[in-house]
């Protein structure tokens, strides 16, 4: 039998070249890529105006074009984003915990940080009806998101965003995690809300292919005195620690070490790890499709991360 | 002690322009009436970002504060940020 058309004018999606795609309403929305990406604004820079690519960062750029790749093979429709502000707009008078950015579009970064780092725009229409779903859905899953009409995101969302979609054409889904202001929910709540957020993702209605972004940091201490230890010590056995329980899908492993305490003494930065942890939510249980992990003396230690929709949906597509 | 007296100023600072232009024209006066403790008042009129640090400023906000107020980043800035904080044992709780 083929599929019936919907005609109902709320699952009807107007596309970028303005025809109407008719989602149907026999399934629900599908995961069909997990990522965590860096979002290191040194890394845009990186082989700017001809000057030489080190191998770290090769390893890093060649990565991250696979996980480009990866998520252009998936089609998706939509891209749910999910990474810190970096005081840029929130601040210790109005902190949000997690918040669901509902304005018309997300753009960004801000002048200063064009400025400082060079870093491109992004800026892309936001899918306010999923928006509007996690955000209210998410309520029923006893998630108290914050929500915001007017804001702007920074490079936890440009540089990523570039990276893996430097077109623009798909509508993208906002979440920020606080990262960075203590204090924060503890890791298993990150944990928890990618979950519940996957939940509510594959319970939406329309049928429409829904890829996760995520990016976080390991060891970093950006603005504080170990912010060039890398280049003596490129990884730390917190580092070592973490990534072995990566490689074992070990996810209680990962938030038993994942406590603001012992994340901070890494490195200010460190706690951008919970970045990954939320990673973990939406994975659910499954270990990552491709990884890759790049300590290095030009810059921080990464790791790359990826799912893909076969891995993500237990071999069922 | 107002530790978050201390962040929105570097917060306001490193973030608004206008700002910017406020606290570095006339910094005392721009320090005046936000309720900072002398030795707080201190710190940022003199930029002791040592002092600044260890007493938990946000090490984030602290190092775009430093950014903004020298024209922007480089290298050797972030070097010498480094240097002047090395000898602090980082203070774990910076919460407000």
């Amino acid at each position: 039998m083929l599929p019936v058309v919907n005609t109902d004018t709320r699952y009807q999606f107007i596309q970028f070249d303005g025809s109407i795609l008719n989602a149907q309403t026999t399934q629900m929305a599908k995961i069909v890529h997990l990522s965590v990406v860096p979002h290191d604004p040194v890394l845009p820079g990186i082989g700017r105006d001809g000057r030489p690519v080190g191998p770290d960062a090769r390893r890093l750029l060649d990565g991250i074009a696979r996980m480009r790749e990866g998520l252009a093979a998936s089609k998706p429709d939509i891209i749910v984003m999910a990474g810190s502000d970096h005081l840029c707009q929130f601040f210790f008078n109005n902190m949000p915990p997690f918040l669901v950015g509902k304005a018309e579009r997300i753009a960004g970064p801000p002048g200063y940080e064009q400025r400082d780092w060079g870093l491109a725009t992004y800026d892309a229409p936001i899918e306010g009806r999923l928006a509007r779903y996690i955000l209210t859905q998410g309520f029923e899953h006893e998630v108290d998101f914050a929500y915001s009409d007017e804001f702007v995101v920074d490079h936890a969302f440009s540089v990523p965003l570039n990276f893996m979609r430097p077109q623009a054409d798909l509508p993208i889904v906002p979440i920020f995690l606080n990262f960075l202001a203590p204090p924060v929910p503890p890791a298993k709540r990150y944990l928890k809300l990618g979950g519940i957020v996957r939940k509510i993702i594959e319970e939406w209605e329309p049928d429409l292919r829904v890829a996760v972004i995520c990016t976080g940091h390991m060891t970093n201490g950006v603005g504080g005195p170990y912010m060039l230890r890398h280049t003596q010590r490129p990884e730390s056995e917190w580092d070592r620690t973490v990534n072995a329980a990566i490689l074992r899908n070990d996810v209680a492993d990962l938030v038993a070490h994942s406590s603001w305490d012992e994340m901070y003494a890494q490195g200010n930065n460190t706690p951008g790890f919970l970045g990954f942890i939320f990673a973990y939510g939406v994975a659910s249980g499954t270990p990552f499709t491709w990884h890759d992990y790049v300590p290095s003396k030009m810059q921080p230690l990464m790791i790359l991360l990826e799912w893909t929709e076969d891995q993500l949906n237990g071999g069922q597509t | 002690m107002s530790r978050y007296a201390v962040n929105k100023v570097l917060w306001q600072v490193a973030r608004d322009e206008a700002l910017a232009a406020e606290y570095k024209d006339a910094p005392e006066k721009f320090l005046t009436d936000r309720g900072l403790t002398t030795e707080e008042f201190r710190q940022l009129l003199e930029r002791d970002f040592a002092a600044l640090f260890a007493a938990g400023a946000h090490p984030f906000l602290l190092f775009t504060f430093r950014i903004k107020i020298s024209g922007g980043w480089s290298y050797p800035m972030m070097v010498e940020h480094v240097k002047a904080l090395a000898d602090i044992d980082p203070p774990l709780d910076i919460s407000t």
